[in-house]
């Protein structure tokens, strides 16, 4: 059987807020969730996209002559990109100087991808840290997680999930195997409020933290907070930590809205309606609620 | 004691561009300059060095003052000086540059016209140092001003004694004690002129600095700024202020223990002295070291933490700090410096000892001697009473051998052949070959012409006041550009590192292995500055393999080409009796060297700024500072430790909380274990650069690194913001 591969549309490296230490992020592709306020829209679908940001394009053409699906055009010297023509193949992400076209997705086997994971291995020793896999769900694409956690295992390396848990307990459990800690977010406790958020109810992924934290799993809770949406939920995620043995800590994540750019690239409505981003002493004030839970 | 130093902040600041001289105490600038403009006229026949010292000491004779009563550092004397953005142009500093010219004009005849053509053709200008100087600071410190004089006549009396003394060391002698005389004075107008404003303690330190050494810090501090402006004064650019831990802590000690002054009295006055120097705005920035002694509980460390606090409080980027790390050094202290560079403090640069020794034993220097370096400049060293100060002698452009490559030797912009004409070559190797060729010329031609000037240092450029601190120069009887110092090295600066390694890869894969377009259409693009080309153009832009990202191919080139100009440079013998040394480029000199250079085959535009010193292209660091570490740690620094730093940008989002700080320690730390030579962060962001870019009135004092100093981002030109903000935002905004 070949080695199964994976979708993944971005590493971010020398991360300090996906776990502990320093962090090599690796962000899988696909989600089962539909969050109002998802922060990134490149990584809600598994097949590759292609983002075409029109703010960076000179309309020089260069994408049209390589485009062999009719995708690129321009009329009256004015660029236009054809998404419904476009079969991502990538060429115009190679001829694009202003790298107004890129492409989001990538599939790569877990052995392809180690190499750039280890990069910055003298980093995760010195501050014990390590490598997440985020998304997108990754627990959506499990055999390509374990394989990558189960290499990174056997080099030694601290490894985190970053994950939203809306998934099959079978899958939890196989990556769980392997991982060394879980970032797991909660939206909302109430699972009607979760629905109407994310489009879907909550029960699973409740469930799915009380699953780990019966075997003894590490877990960071996030909460991302989203003024006019779920302020409310603080006290009652807090509460509900505070019965937990395994969180290790608890974090109160501000809703920003600089996803808006990307959602225009990929074409996609921004499905968040106007919402004011919360100030630090906002924020400051819900995680001291938080962290109420773990005293 | 002076104890508003917060409040006195504002008042400090650009005190020399709103300098109140006081016109009864000198005559005007434009009188000076006629008057000794006369002398320099009227002396032609007698020895240069001496006719300097005395216009030297004219000028502190005659230049007016400007005490300060708001400061303990109230020293301050008009040379004639105008600050603008090249330098503190007193009067020495033209009447010098005219002679400097008129030697080189009359001994090397036609050296200024090679001079204007290799700037012309932007591959780099064999030049003679005449920017940075070091006093040797123990001795100014240890033993005073009176401690140099007695040293200069005992050495002076003992030649004459045993009938060894030369017309030329009478020469040397002679302006040497005209310069002291001249220190003299201005330390006895200092303490007349504090009298008459009441300010009884300082005319009593300054009158008593006359007589005897430095008995306190704050005597020591009053002591080093007059030397500073004596320096400047006399054009003996001083780029250090020395290794001030080892230097202070003796005085800071004493000073403590017998109760003369508290912890919390002597921070105020580092304040005072901070902020002295800050408003003096010399050009570059004015640098001091510390981290000579990193011993545990050493007096030195917890001086320097005080000193740090202050630093931090005032937020300030002059002086600039050099930081010499070992093993040693106490994590308190790399955390209290990284804490400072995240709120912003950019002039923090860390040397690695371990690699400074290393790359000093390759050109036959040991650590007994080394150990004493000193980092003086941008990111340059020097070992004081050991070397010359020429660190910044030449600058070659490699970029330009890439150019000449494809050519065949043609200059892309001015149509000549200025290093000869080149076959084509038919293969990747012959290519690279001929690459090396055209640098092998360059290195020669830069050291051959760099050997011509030198001879004439002293004549040209001589340092009286420099010379009298060093005791080899005393007891040779000989000035600092005279070969009083044992070792008369000069340094050579490369340039264009990360244009050059894409421009090779470039040519590698599109012309020898994808065949795409022939040299000879190659050469026929960049003539044309890629009109007609832009596809290909931005296919070889959007390639992933470029140097600064830690890919194997362009990491062991890059490592080549720096081997290779090490090879072709450091170790070979000066004109003078010292060796060449090397270092990447520690001036922004991207964007003058570019503005004379063609299109390049990475697809950098004609007349399109380089990139800087050893640094990766903007925009093309793809894989960010993980990849950046990896790719300095690919070269081998021992070759050569001197000039540019590796310097990282951070947004403050990724170093914030104490998570933060253990990132940006381990920055630094495994920096060192890949044995790089020195580093310096930036935390920035990117939203108030480009706020700043729109409306410049708001942030008048927001400052920015540029390569070997710190400059407003206000004042800087817009094409070096964008190319600032480019490199910032990784290409994102410009």
């Amino acid at each position: 059987m070949s080695d199964p591969r994976g979708v993944y549309f971005a590493i971010k490296r020398l991360e300090i807020h996906d776990g502990p230490g320093v962090r090599t992020t690796l962000f899988l592709k696909g989600c089962p969730l539909r969050c109002l306020w998802c922060h990134n829209p490149e990584g809600l679908f598994a097949p590759p996209q292609l983002a075409h940001y029109s703010h960076k394009c000179v309309s020089c053409g260069a994408c049209v002559a390589v485009c062999p699906n009719g995708a690129q055009i321009i009329i009256d010297g004015k660029h236009y990109f054809v998404r419904e023509n476009c079969k991502v193949c990538g060429k115009c992400e190679a001829v694009c100087a202003e790298k107004a076209n890129k492409i989001f997705g990538e599939a790569i086997s877990a052995a392809d991808i180690l190499p750039e994971l280890l990069l910055d291995r003298k980093f995760y020793e010195k501050t014990g840290g390590g490598v997440t896999v985020s998304g997108g769900e990754p627990l959506l694409q499990i055999d390509f997680l374990c394989e990558l956690l189960s290499l990174l295992k056997k080099e030694g390396i601290h490894t985190a999930v970053d994950t939203s848990l809306a998934v099959d307990r079978r899958n939890v459990e196989r990556a769980a195997r392997y991982a060394d800690t879980f970032l797991c977010d909660i939206k909302a406790m109430n699972s009607d409020l979760h629905r109407k958020l994310t489009g879907m109810g909550n029960e699973q992924i409740i469930s799915n933290i009380l699953y780990l934290d019966s075997v003894g799993m590490p877990m960071e809770i996030r909460y991302p907070y989203v003024p006019g949406k779920n302020d409310g939920e603080a006290e009652k995620i807090a509460e509900f930590i505070s019965g937990l043995k395994n969180v290790r800590a608890v974090k109160a994540l501000a809703y920003h809205d600089l996803a808006r750019t990307k959602y225009e690239a990929l074409g996609m409505d921004y499905p968040m309606p106007e919402t004011a981003v919360p100030s630090k002493e906002e924020l400051a004030a819900v995680q001291s609620v938080l962290s109420c839970a773990l005293r | 004691m002076f104890d508003r130093l917060f409040e006195d902040k504002a008042i400090n600041r650009h005190e020399y561009i709103n300098a109140k001289w006081d016109e009864n105490s000198g005559k005007s600038p434009d009188v000076m300059m006629a008057e000794m403009r006369k002398h320099f006229e009227d002396n032609v026949s007698r020895p240069y060095p001496v006719v300097f010292a005395e216009v030297f000491r004219y000028l502190f004779e005659n230049g007016m003052l400007d005490i300060n009563t708001r400061s303990p550092f109230p020293d301050k004397i008009c040379n004639g000086v105008v600050i603008d953005k090249v330098a503190h142009a007193g009067i020495l500093e033209k009447l010098s540059t005219e002679h400097y010219r008129a030697v080189l004009d009359k001994r090397i005849p036609g050296v200024r016209r090679m001079r204007e053509l290799c700037a012309l053709t932007g591959m780099g200008i064999p030049d003679l140092d005449v920017w940075h100087a070091v006093f040797d600071w123990r001795p100014v410190v240890e033993t005073g001003f009176v401690g140099l004089v007695s040293r200069l006549e005992d050495a002076k009396a003992a030649k004459e004694a045993s009938g060894e003394l030369t017309d030329r060391q009478r020469v040397f002698y002679q302006s040497a004690e005209i310069a002291l005389d001249a220190v003299r004075i201005y330390l006895n107008r200092l303490s007349s002129a504090c009298r008459e404003k009441g300010m009884d303690e300082q005319a009593d330190i300054y009158a008593a600095l006359t007589e005897r050494r430095p008995e306190t810090l704050y005597e020591v501090l009053c002591l080093q700024h007059v030397m500073l402006t004596a320096g400047e004064v006399a054009r003996e650019r001083i780029r250090s202020l020395g290794s001030v831990d080892q230097l202070w802590a003796p005085f800071y000690e004493a000073d403590i223990s017998s109760g003369r002054m508290s912890r919390e009295e002597i921070k105020t006055m580092f304040g005072y002295f901070l902020l002295k120097i800050a408003a003096e705005e010399r050009y570059a920035d004015q640098p001091l070291c510390i981290g000579t002694d990193w011993s545990e509980d050493s007096v030195n460390c917890r001086m320097i933490l005080d000193f740090l606090d202050i630093y931090q409080q005032l937020k300030i980027h002059n002086p600039k700090l050099h930081v010499r790390c070992s093993k040693n050094m106490p994590e308190v202290i790399l955390r209290k410096l990284m804490e400072m560079t995240r709120a912003g403090a950019s002039s923090i640069i860390l040397y690695n000892d371990e690699v400074v020794f290393e790359a000093y034993e390759k050109i036959g220097i040991g650590r007994e001697v080394s150990k004493n370096y000193l980092p003086i400049g941008c990111n340059e060293t020097f070992i004081p009473n050991v070397e010359e100060m020429h660190i910044c002698s030449s600058w070659i452009n490699m970029e330009k051998a890439v150019e000449y490559a494809v050519t065949g030797g043609e200059d892309l912009l001015l149509k000549i052949y200025f290093f000869g004409r080149s076959e084509e070559p038919k293969t990747w190797e012959e290519f690279l070959e001929t690459f090396y060729d055209y640098l092998r010329k360059f290195a020669e031609f830069t050291i051959d012409n760099i050997n011509k000037q030198a001879p004439y240092s002293y004549e040209t450029n001589p340092a009286p006041l420099l010379s009298t601190t060093f005791s080899s120069c005393v007891e040779r009887g000989r000035d600092v550009f005279d070969c009083g110092l044992p070792l008369a090295n000069e340094s050579v600066k490369i340039m264009a590192l990360g244009t050059t390694v894409d421009s090779l890869l470039a040519v590698k894969k599109f012309v020898y292995e994808q065949k795409r377009v022939t040299l000879a259409e190659l050469h026929t693009i960049l003539k044309n500055n890629w009109r007609g080309a832009e596809l290909l153009r931005a296919e070889i832009k959007s390639d992933k393999i470029k140097w600064g990202n830690g890919e194997p191919e362009a990491d062991n080139l890059a490592a080549e080409i720096y081997a290779f100009m090490a090879k072709q440079i450091v170790g070979k013998p000066t004109a003078n009796g010292g060796v060449y040394r090397m270092g990447g480029d520690s001036v922004n000199f991207a964007e003058r060297y570019g503005r004379n250079t063609g299109a390049s085959p990475d697809g950098r535009g004609a007349r399109a700024p380089l990139s800087k010193n050893i640094r990766p292209v903007n925009g093309c660091e793809h894989r960010g500072l993980s990849g950046l570490l990896a790719s300095f740690a690919a070269i081998d620094f021992t070759d050569a430790a001197d000039g540019a730093p590796c310097d990282f940008m951070m947004h403050p989002t990724a170093v914030e909380g104490e998570a933060g700080l253990d990132f940006m320690c381990s920055v630094i730390k495994i920096f060192f274990e890949n044995k790089g030579f020195c580093i310096q962060g930036n935390v920035i962001d990117i939203e108030t650069l480009l706020d700043a870019k729109q409306n410049p009135q708001n942030y008048p004092d927001l400052q920015v690194r540029v390569c070997g100093w710190n400059e407003y981002f206000v004042n800087m030109h817009p094409a070096v913001q964008s190319d600032f903000l480019k490199r910032a935002s990784g290409g994102k905004y410009e």
